[in-house]
Protein backbone atom coordinates (compact mmCIF):
# COMPACT_ATOMS: atom_id res chain seq x y z
CA UNK A 1 0.00 0.00 0.00
CA UNK A 2 1.04 3.41 -1.18
CA UNK A 3 1.17 6.58 1.39
CA UNK A 4 -0.66 9.39 -0.76
CA UNK A 5 0.65 12.37 -0.14
CA UNK A 6 -1.20 14.34 -2.20
CA UNK A 7 -4.42 14.04 -0.04
CA UNK A 8 -2.45 15.61 2.57
CA UNK A 9 -1.43 18.37 0.19
CA UNK A 10 -5.58 19.00 -1.16
CA UNK A 11 -6.96 19.09 2.45
CA UNK A 12 -4.18 21.03 3.79
CA UNK A 13 -5.72 24.09 5.03
CA UNK A 14 -8.33 22.01 6.61
CA UNK A 15 -5.88 20.20 8.48
CA UNK A 16 -4.34 23.20 9.46
CA UNK A 17 -7.53 25.00 10.23
CA UNK A 18 -8.31 22.07 12.74
CA UNK A 19 -4.95 21.87 14.30
CA UNK A 20 -5.68 25.60 15.19
CA UNK A 21 -8.91 24.67 16.82
CA UNK A 22 -7.42 22.09 18.69
CA UNK A 23 -4.51 24.41 19.64
CA UNK A 24 -7.40 27.21 21.03
CA UNK A 25 -9.97 24.75 22.27
CA UNK A 26 -6.76 23.30 24.86
CA UNK A 27 -5.32 26.13 25.51
CA UNK A 28 -9.04 27.76 26.51
CA UNK A 29 -9.80 24.46 27.97
CA UNK A 30 -6.59 24.45 30.07
CA UNK A 31 -6.58 27.65 31.61
CA UNK A 32 -9.73 27.37 33.10
CA UNK A 33 -8.86 24.27 34.46
CA UNK A 34 -5.52 25.46 36.28
CA UNK A 35 -7.02 28.53 37.30
CA UNK A 36 -10.41 26.90 38.57
CA UNK A 37 -8.54 23.86 39.49
CA UNK A 38 -6.00 26.32 41.93
CA UNK A 39 -9.01 28.11 43.30
CA UNK A 40 -10.71 24.75 44.12
CA UNK A 41 -7.52 23.09 45.21
CA UNK A 42 -7.18 25.96 47.37
CA UNK A 43 -10.49 26.24 49.18
CA UNK A 44 -10.27 22.53 49.74
CA UNK A 45 -7.23 23.20 51.49
CA UNK A 46 -7.00 25.62 53.12
CA UNK A 47 -11.05 27.14 53.06
CA UNK A 48 -13.33 26.20 56.22
CA UNK A 49 -15.69 22.88 55.72
CA UNK A 50 -18.80 24.20 54.72
CA UNK A 51 -17.53 25.34 51.20
CA UNK A 52 -16.05 21.71 50.82
CA UNK A 53 -19.43 20.13 50.55
CA UNK A 54 -19.97 21.47 47.42
CA UNK A 55 -16.86 21.60 46.23
CA UNK A 56 -16.41 17.63 46.85
CA UNK A 57 -19.76 17.16 45.23
CA UNK A 58 -18.22 19.07 41.99
CA UNK A 59 -15.10 17.56 41.96
CA UNK A 60 -16.62 13.65 42.32
CA UNK A 61 -19.23 14.38 39.70
CA UNK A 62 -16.55 15.62 37.22
CA UNK A 63 -13.82 12.79 37.78
CA UNK A 64 -16.94 10.44 37.68
CA UNK A 65 -18.46 11.00 34.61
CA UNK A 66 -17.25 10.83 31.08
CA UNK A 67 -16.28 13.93 29.46
CA UNK A 68 -18.22 12.84 26.21
CA UNK A 69 -21.59 12.41 28.47
CA UNK A 70 -21.03 15.98 29.78
CA UNK A 71 -20.53 17.51 26.35
CA UNK A 72 -23.50 15.53 25.92
CA UNK A 73 -25.46 17.38 28.98
CA UNK A 74 -24.48 21.25 27.96
CA UNK A 75 -24.78 20.66 24.08
CA UNK A 76 -28.04 18.82 23.83
CA UNK A 77 -29.87 19.50 26.87
CA UNK A 78 -28.66 22.82 27.84
CA UNK A 79 -30.97 24.39 25.39
CA UNK A 80 -34.10 23.02 27.15
CA UNK A 81 -33.17 25.36 30.92
CA UNK A 82 -31.86 28.06 28.39
CA UNK A 83 -28.41 27.21 27.68
CA UNK A 84 -27.57 27.75 24.17
CA UNK A 85 -23.94 27.86 23.28
CA UNK A 86 -21.89 27.33 20.60
CA UNK A 87 -19.86 24.22 19.65
CA UNK A 88 -16.60 26.28 20.71
CA UNK A 89 -17.75 27.61 23.56
CA UNK A 90 -18.85 24.25 24.94
CA UNK A 91 -15.58 22.69 24.03
CA UNK A 92 -13.96 24.89 26.06
CA UNK A 93 -15.75 25.44 28.94
CA UNK A 94 -16.33 21.70 28.82
CA UNK A 95 -12.71 20.86 28.63
CA UNK A 96 -12.01 23.59 31.35
CA UNK A 97 -15.06 22.18 33.76
CA UNK A 98 -13.65 18.72 33.26
CA UNK A 99 -10.31 19.51 33.83
CA UNK A 100 -10.51 21.27 37.01
CA UNK A 101 -12.38 18.93 39.07
CA UNK A 102 -8.55 16.92 38.37
CA UNK A 103 -6.51 20.40 39.10
CA UNK A 104 -8.47 20.70 42.12
CA UNK A 105 -7.26 17.21 43.23
CA UNK A 106 -3.72 17.61 41.98
CA UNK A 107 -3.24 20.63 44.08
CA UNK A 108 -4.93 19.55 47.25
CA UNK A 109 -2.54 16.78 47.14
CA UNK A 110 0.37 19.50 46.70
CA UNK A 111 -0.43 21.10 49.71
CA UNK A 112 -0.88 18.14 51.67
CA UNK A 113 2.92 17.34 50.60
CA UNK A 114 4.56 20.20 52.17
CA UNK A 115 6.33 18.52 55.68
CA UNK A 116 3.83 19.71 58.55
CA UNK A 117 7.59 20.90 60.38
CA UNK A 118 7.83 23.77 57.83
CA UNK A 119 4.57 25.00 58.39
CA UNK A 120 5.25 24.77 62.31
CA UNK A 121 8.65 26.37 61.99
CA UNK A 122 7.15 29.99 60.20
CA UNK A 123 4.13 29.58 62.70
CA UNK A 124 6.87 29.87 65.51
CA UNK A 125 8.86 32.74 64.18
CA UNK A 126 4.86 34.01 64.11
CA UNK A 127 4.74 34.49 60.50
CA UNK A 128 0.80 35.05 59.73
CA UNK A 129 -1.04 32.84 58.03
CA UNK A 130 -1.16 34.50 54.82
CA UNK A 131 2.26 34.79 54.35
CA UNK A 132 2.83 31.17 55.50
CA UNK A 133 0.57 30.22 52.58
CA UNK A 134 2.55 32.72 50.17
CA UNK A 135 5.74 32.34 50.81
CA UNK A 136 6.22 28.75 52.01
CA UNK A 137 3.21 26.81 51.00
CA UNK A 138 2.44 27.57 47.55
CA UNK A 139 5.92 28.29 46.40
CA UNK A 140 6.56 24.46 46.74
CA UNK A 141 3.85 23.27 46.12
CA UNK A 142 3.47 24.53 42.83
CA UNK A 143 7.00 22.91 41.59
CA UNK A 144 5.61 20.23 43.39
CA UNK A 145 2.63 19.90 41.16
CA UNK A 146 3.84 20.31 38.04
CA UNK A 147 4.71 16.71 36.83
CA UNK A 148 1.26 15.47 37.42
CA UNK A 149 0.08 18.78 36.01
CA UNK A 150 1.80 18.22 32.87
CA UNK A 151 0.56 14.79 32.22
CA UNK A 152 -2.98 15.82 32.82
CA UNK A 153 -2.30 18.82 30.23
CA UNK A 154 -1.50 16.39 28.00
CA UNK A 155 -4.24 13.76 28.68
CA UNK A 156 -6.67 17.15 28.23
CA UNK A 157 -4.61 17.78 24.76
CA UNK A 158 -5.98 14.10 23.67
CA UNK A 159 -9.52 14.74 25.01
CA UNK A 160 -10.35 17.31 22.51
CA UNK A 161 -10.72 15.03 20.17
CA UNK A 162 -13.96 14.12 21.83
CA UNK A 163 -14.50 17.64 21.34
CA UNK A 164 -15.55 16.63 17.47
CA UNK A 165 -18.53 14.43 18.53
CA UNK A 166 -19.93 17.60 19.31
CA UNK A 167 -19.26 19.29 16.18
CA UNK A 168 -16.29 21.60 17.25
CA UNK A 169 -14.47 21.61 14.24
CA UNK A 170 -10.92 21.04 15.20
CA UNK A 171 -8.46 18.78 13.84
CA UNK A 172 -9.89 14.93 14.55
CA UNK A 173 -13.54 16.49 13.25
CA UNK A 174 -11.86 17.61 9.87
CA UNK A 175 -9.84 14.38 9.27
CA UNK A 176 -13.05 12.35 10.08
CA UNK A 177 -14.73 14.22 7.54
CA UNK A 178 -11.21 13.94 5.14
CA UNK A 179 -11.75 10.15 5.37
CA UNK A 180 -15.67 10.23 4.87
CA UNK A 181 -14.92 12.22 1.43
CA UNK A 182 -12.06 10.00 0.34
CA UNK A 183 -12.40 6.84 1.48
CA UNK A 184 -8.73 6.87 2.62
CA UNK A 185 -8.14 6.02 6.25
CA UNK A 186 -4.26 5.27 6.62
CA UNK A 187 -2.96 8.73 5.50
CA UNK A 188 -5.75 10.98 7.40
CA UNK A 189 -5.44 8.95 10.66
CA UNK A 190 -1.47 8.23 10.62
CA UNK A 191 -1.33 12.13 9.97
CA UNK A 192 -3.36 12.76 13.08
CA UNK A 193 -1.91 10.27 14.97
CA UNK A 194 1.47 11.78 14.48
CA UNK A 195 0.52 15.61 14.91
CA UNK A 196 -1.01 14.99 18.43
CA UNK A 197 1.94 12.88 19.16
CA UNK A 198 4.29 15.97 18.04
CA UNK A 199 1.82 18.29 20.17
CA UNK A 200 2.13 15.95 23.05
CA UNK A 201 5.84 15.53 22.93
CA UNK A 202 6.31 19.40 23.05
CA UNK A 203 4.10 19.34 25.69
CA UNK A 204 6.35 17.25 27.85
CA UNK A 205 9.31 18.13 26.91
CA UNK A 206 8.78 21.86 28.23
CA UNK A 207 7.32 20.37 31.21
CA UNK A 208 10.26 18.03 31.79
CA UNK A 209 12.00 21.77 31.37
CA UNK A 210 10.17 23.47 33.89
CA UNK A 211 10.29 20.54 36.47
CA UNK A 212 14.04 20.65 36.37
CA UNK A 213 14.67 24.22 36.64
CA UNK A 214 11.97 25.22 39.33
CA UNK A 215 12.66 21.84 41.38
CA UNK A 216 17.07 22.79 41.53
CA UNK A 217 16.50 23.40 44.99
CA UNK A 218 15.73 19.55 45.45
CA UNK A 219 18.88 18.33 43.91
CA UNK B 1 10.62 32.20 95.20
CA UNK B 2 11.48 35.76 96.06
CA UNK B 3 9.40 38.64 94.18
CA UNK B 4 12.97 39.78 92.08
CA UNK B 5 12.96 36.27 90.79
CA UNK B 6 9.35 36.14 90.14
CA UNK B 7 10.45 39.90 88.08
CA UNK B 8 13.13 38.28 86.09
CA UNK B 9 11.63 35.12 84.95
CA UNK B 10 11.74 35.17 81.44
CA UNK B 11 9.42 32.28 80.23
CA UNK B 12 7.00 31.03 83.74
CA UNK B 13 5.26 27.39 83.20
CA UNK B 14 2.84 26.72 86.18
CA UNK B 15 1.10 23.81 86.75
CA UNK B 16 0.64 22.88 82.87
CA UNK B 17 -1.46 19.89 81.97
CA UNK B 18 -2.28 18.38 78.50
CA UNK B 19 -3.87 15.35 77.57
CA UNK B 20 -3.53 13.80 74.41
CA UNK B 21 -7.34 12.35 74.23
CA UNK B 22 -7.24 10.35 77.86
CA UNK B 23 -3.49 10.15 77.41
CA UNK B 24 -1.66 12.84 80.11
CA UNK B 25 1.25 13.97 78.76
CA UNK B 26 2.34 16.74 81.14
CA UNK B 27 0.90 16.37 84.76
CA UNK B 28 0.87 19.96 86.40
CA UNK B 29 4.49 21.21 85.58
CA UNK B 30 6.39 24.31 86.85
CA UNK B 31 9.17 26.18 86.17
CA UNK B 32 10.70 29.59 85.70
CA UNK B 33 13.19 29.95 83.46
CA UNK B 34 15.38 33.38 83.98
CA UNK B 35 17.51 35.93 81.81
CA UNK B 36 20.44 34.06 80.59
CA UNK B 37 19.27 30.66 81.80
CA UNK B 38 20.20 27.71 79.87
CA UNK B 39 17.94 25.00 81.14
CA UNK B 40 18.37 21.58 79.81
CA UNK B 41 15.08 18.89 79.39
CA UNK B 42 16.42 15.42 79.53
CA UNK B 43 14.08 12.38 80.57
CA UNK B 44 13.43 9.02 78.14
CA UNK B 45 11.45 9.23 74.80
CA UNK B 46 7.71 9.89 75.69
CA UNK B 47 8.55 11.53 78.75
CA UNK B 48 6.54 14.74 77.50
CA UNK B 49 9.75 16.91 77.18
CA UNK B 50 8.98 17.66 73.49
CA UNK B 51 5.48 18.38 74.21
CA UNK B 52 6.33 20.72 76.72
CA UNK B 53 9.11 22.87 74.64
CA UNK B 54 6.50 23.25 72.06
CA UNK B 55 3.88 24.37 74.54
CA UNK B 56 6.12 26.97 75.33
CA UNK B 57 5.45 28.98 71.95
CA UNK B 58 2.25 27.19 71.81
CA UNK B 59 2.71 25.38 68.85
CA UNK B 60 0.89 22.62 71.37
CA UNK B 61 -2.27 23.84 73.52
CA UNK B 62 -2.96 23.06 77.08
CA UNK B 63 -5.70 21.96 78.74
CA UNK B 64 -4.83 23.60 82.17
CA UNK B 65 -2.09 25.86 84.07
CA UNK B 66 -0.07 29.05 82.46
CA UNK B 67 2.63 30.02 80.70
CA UNK B 68 3.49 33.22 80.95
CA UNK B 69 5.86 34.81 78.55
CA UNK B 70 7.78 38.24 79.83
CA UNK B 71 5.00 37.96 82.17
CA UNK B 72 2.12 37.28 79.13
CA UNK B 73 0.04 34.38 79.45
CA UNK B 74 0.18 32.80 75.83
CA UNK B 75 -2.10 30.61 74.31
CA UNK B 76 -5.33 31.95 75.99
CA UNK B 77 -7.18 34.97 77.23
CA UNK B 78 -10.60 35.45 79.31
CA UNK B 79 -13.59 35.98 77.56
CA UNK B 80 -16.61 38.67 78.97
CA UNK B 81 -18.03 35.90 80.89
CA UNK B 82 -14.63 34.90 82.50
CA UNK B 83 -13.81 31.95 80.98
CA UNK B 84 -10.55 31.07 78.83
CA UNK B 85 -10.60 30.75 75.61
CA UNK B 86 -8.25 30.50 72.87
CA UNK B 87 -6.26 33.74 71.74
CA UNK B 88 -6.48 35.14 68.72
CA UNK B 89 -3.84 33.87 66.27
CA UNK B 90 -2.73 37.61 65.70
CA UNK B 91 -1.56 37.56 69.44
CA UNK B 92 -0.39 34.48 69.39
CA UNK B 93 2.22 35.37 66.66
CA UNK B 94 3.04 38.58 68.46
CA UNK B 95 3.84 36.92 72.04
CA UNK B 96 6.01 34.34 69.88
CA UNK B 97 8.08 36.63 68.68
CA UNK B 98 9.50 36.27 71.70
CA UNK B 99 10.49 32.70 71.54
CA UNK B 100 12.42 31.39 68.58
CA UNK B 101 12.75 27.88 68.10
CA UNK B 102 15.48 25.40 66.85
CA UNK B 103 14.02 22.00 65.43
CA UNK B 104 15.24 18.24 65.52
CA UNK B 105 14.76 17.72 61.44
CA UNK B 106 16.09 21.74 60.81
CA UNK B 107 12.96 22.54 59.00
CA UNK B 108 14.30 24.78 56.79
CA UNK B 109 12.52 25.98 53.79
CA UNK B 110 14.06 24.29 51.03
CA UNK B 111 13.10 26.49 47.77
CA UNK B 112 14.83 29.37 49.76
CA UNK B 113 18.47 29.89 49.64
CA UNK B 114 20.16 29.80 52.90
CA UNK B 115 20.41 33.79 53.19
CA UNK B 116 16.71 34.01 52.23
CA UNK B 117 15.86 31.44 55.20
CA UNK B 118 17.55 33.57 57.79
CA UNK B 119 16.40 36.53 56.20
CA UNK B 120 12.58 35.64 55.84
CA UNK B 121 11.10 36.13 59.40
CA UNK B 122 12.86 39.47 59.08
CA UNK B 123 10.80 40.52 56.68
CA UNK B 124 7.65 38.75 56.50
CA UNK B 125 7.39 39.45 60.66
CA UNK B 126 9.76 42.64 61.01
CA UNK B 127 8.70 44.23 57.83
CA UNK B 128 12.51 44.94 57.56
CA UNK B 129 13.55 45.77 54.17
CA UNK B 130 15.05 43.71 52.01
CA UNK B 131 18.87 45.05 51.90
CA UNK B 132 18.62 45.46 55.67
CA UNK B 133 17.20 41.78 56.44
CA UNK B 134 20.03 40.27 54.09
CA UNK B 135 22.67 41.82 55.87
CA UNK B 136 21.49 40.92 59.14
CA UNK B 137 21.06 37.18 57.81
CA UNK B 138 24.37 37.14 56.34
CA UNK B 139 25.79 38.64 59.67
CA UNK B 140 24.49 35.64 61.36
CA UNK B 141 25.39 33.05 58.86
CA UNK B 142 28.97 33.96 59.65
CA UNK B 143 28.66 33.98 63.18
CA UNK B 144 27.60 30.25 62.69
CA UNK B 145 30.85 29.94 60.09
CA UNK B 146 28.33 29.65 57.31
CA UNK B 147 29.13 32.43 55.74
CA UNK B 148 30.19 30.81 52.57
CA UNK B 149 27.11 29.07 51.84
CA UNK B 150 24.64 31.99 51.91
CA UNK B 151 23.74 31.11 48.19
CA UNK B 152 23.40 27.34 48.64
CA UNK B 153 20.12 25.83 49.03
CA UNK B 154 19.66 23.86 52.10
CA UNK B 155 19.22 20.43 51.21
CA UNK B 156 22.75 20.63 49.56
CA UNK B 157 24.31 20.94 52.84
CA UNK B 158 24.85 19.01 55.65
CA UNK B 159 23.19 17.96 58.68
CA UNK B 160 24.94 20.19 60.60
CA UNK B 161 25.27 22.86 58.46
CA UNK B 162 21.51 22.51 57.98
CA UNK B 163 20.87 23.13 61.83
CA UNK B 164 23.47 25.79 62.04
CA UNK B 165 21.21 27.46 59.38
CA UNK B 166 18.13 26.75 62.09
CA UNK B 167 19.58 28.55 64.86
CA UNK B 168 20.92 31.61 62.31
CA UNK B 169 17.40 31.72 61.68
CA UNK B 170 16.65 31.66 65.09
CA UNK B 171 19.22 34.36 66.46
CA UNK B 172 18.29 36.36 63.86
CA UNK B 173 14.95 37.76 65.37
CA UNK B 174 16.81 38.66 68.03
CA UNK B 175 14.46 36.85 70.48
CA UNK B 176 14.80 36.89 74.36
CA UNK B 177 14.86 33.17 74.62
CA UNK B 178 15.73 30.39 72.19
CA UNK B 179 14.18 26.96 72.04
CA UNK B 180 16.00 23.86 71.11
CA UNK B 181 14.40 21.02 70.36
CA UNK B 182 16.50 17.64 70.35
CA UNK B 183 19.16 19.80 68.25
CA UNK B 184 21.69 17.46 67.56
CA UNK B 185 19.53 14.30 67.38
CA UNK B 186 18.75 13.87 63.76
CA UNK B 187 22.61 14.27 62.93
CA UNK B 188 25.44 11.70 62.27
CA UNK B 189 27.71 11.47 65.30
CA UNK B 190 30.07 13.12 63.83
CA UNK B 191 28.16 16.39 63.12
CA UNK B 192 27.01 16.88 66.55
CA UNK B 193 29.97 18.38 68.10
CA UNK B 194 29.71 21.39 65.18
CA UNK B 195 26.04 22.04 66.58
CA UNK B 196 27.08 22.08 70.36
CA UNK B 197 30.01 24.34 69.58
CA UNK B 198 27.55 27.11 68.50
CA UNK B 199 25.10 26.27 71.07
CA UNK B 200 28.28 27.02 73.63
CA UNK B 201 29.35 30.08 72.73
CA UNK B 202 25.67 31.17 72.87
CA UNK B 203 25.13 29.89 75.89
CA UNK B 204 28.58 32.61 77.10
CA UNK B 205 27.31 34.94 75.18
CA UNK B 206 24.29 34.94 78.02
CA UNK B 207 21.80 33.64 75.67
CA UNK B 208 18.64 32.05 77.54
CA UNK B 209 18.03 28.99 76.22
CA UNK B 210 15.93 26.01 76.66
CA UNK B 211 16.87 23.05 75.45
CA UNK B 212 15.68 19.42 75.08
CA UNK B 213 18.51 17.10 74.58
CA UNK B 214 19.93 13.47 75.42
CA UNK B 215 23.77 14.77 75.45
CA UNK B 216 24.09 14.23 78.93
CA UNK B 217 27.71 15.87 78.36
CA UNK B 218 26.38 19.40 77.07
CA UNK B 219 24.41 19.47 80.00
CA UNK B 220 26.11 19.02 82.59
CA UNK B 221 29.14 21.38 80.80
CA UNK B 222 26.57 24.35 80.13
CA UNK B 223 23.10 23.82 81.76
CA UNK B 224 22.71 26.11 84.68
CA UNK B 225 19.66 23.58 85.76
CA UNK B 226 19.21 20.22 84.51
CA UNK B 227 15.49 19.28 84.88
CA UNK B 228 14.55 15.52 84.79
CA UNK B 229 10.70 14.39 83.47
CA UNK B 230 9.39 10.98 83.18
CA UNK B 231 5.59 10.08 82.29
CA UNK B 232 4.88 13.83 82.34
CA UNK B 233 5.94 14.73 85.42
CA UNK B 234 8.90 16.76 86.68
CA UNK B 235 10.89 14.95 88.74
CA UNK B 236 13.81 16.76 89.50
CA UNK B 237 15.02 19.98 88.73
CA UNK B 238 18.35 20.78 89.93
CA UNK B 239 22.07 22.03 89.08
CA UNK B 240 24.12 19.60 86.73
CA UNK B 241 26.06 18.83 89.67
CA UNK B 242 23.36 17.84 91.99
CA UNK B 243 20.73 16.07 89.08
CA UNK B 244 24.05 13.78 87.86
CA UNK B 245 25.83 13.19 90.64
CA UNK B 246 23.44 13.31 93.84
CA UNK B 247 19.94 12.91 92.20
CA UNK B 248 16.88 13.07 94.53
CA UNK B 249 14.96 10.66 93.17
CA UNK B 250 15.13 6.62 92.53
CA UNK B 251 13.83 7.33 88.92
CA UNK B 252 16.73 9.90 87.89
CA UNK B 253 19.33 7.39 89.62
CA UNK B 254 18.11 4.68 87.31
CA UNK B 255 17.68 6.90 84.03
CA UNK B 256 21.49 7.92 84.61
CA UNK B 257 22.39 4.78 85.34
CA UNK B 258 20.69 3.20 82.27
CA UNK B 259 22.63 6.25 80.01
CA UNK B 260 25.99 5.87 81.88
CA UNK B 261 25.87 2.18 81.13
CA UNK B 262 25.29 2.14 77.29
CA UNK B 263 28.22 4.56 77.18
CA UNK B 264 30.15 3.45 79.48
CA UNK B 265 32.92 1.81 76.89
CA UNK B 266 33.51 5.50 75.30
CA UNK B 267 32.87 7.86 78.55
CA UNK B 268 36.35 7.90 80.24
CA UNK B 269 34.25 8.42 83.96
CA UNK B 270 31.97 10.28 85.80
CA UNK B 271 34.50 12.17 87.32
CA UNK B 272 35.36 13.94 84.30
CA UNK B 273 32.25 15.07 84.34
CA UNK B 274 32.11 15.93 87.53
CA UNK B 275 35.13 18.15 86.94
CA UNK B 276 33.87 20.04 84.28
CA UNK B 277 30.39 20.08 85.42
CA UNK B 278 29.67 24.35 87.02
CA UNK B 279 28.83 24.60 90.72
Amino acid sequence: MSFDYSLLVKYGPQLLDGFRLTVLVWLGGSAIAVVLGFALGCALSLGNCTLNVPIRAYVEFFRGTPLLVQLFVVYYGGPSIGITLDAFSVGVAGLGLYGAAYFAEIFRAGFASIPRGQIEAARSFGIPRWSRIRHVIVPQMLVLTVPPGVTLLIILLKDTAILSIVTVPELTFQVTGMTIETFAFVEPFAVLAALYWAMTELVSYLGRRAEVRLGAYLR
Amino acid sequence: MTAKEQETALLSVSNVSKWFGTHQVLNSISLDVRRSEVVCIIGPSGSGKSTLLRCMNFLEDYQSGDILINGKLIGYTTDATGRRVRDSERNIDRLRRDVAMVFQQFNLWPHMSVLDNVAQPLMLVYDKPKAEAHARAREMLEKVGLGEKIDEYPLRLSGGQQQRVGIARALAVEPAAILFDEPTSSLDPELVGEVLQVMKQLAREGMTMVIVTHEMHFAAEVADRVIFLDHGVKVEDATPRELFFNPKSERTRRFLETWAERNSLFTKNLAEMARTAPE
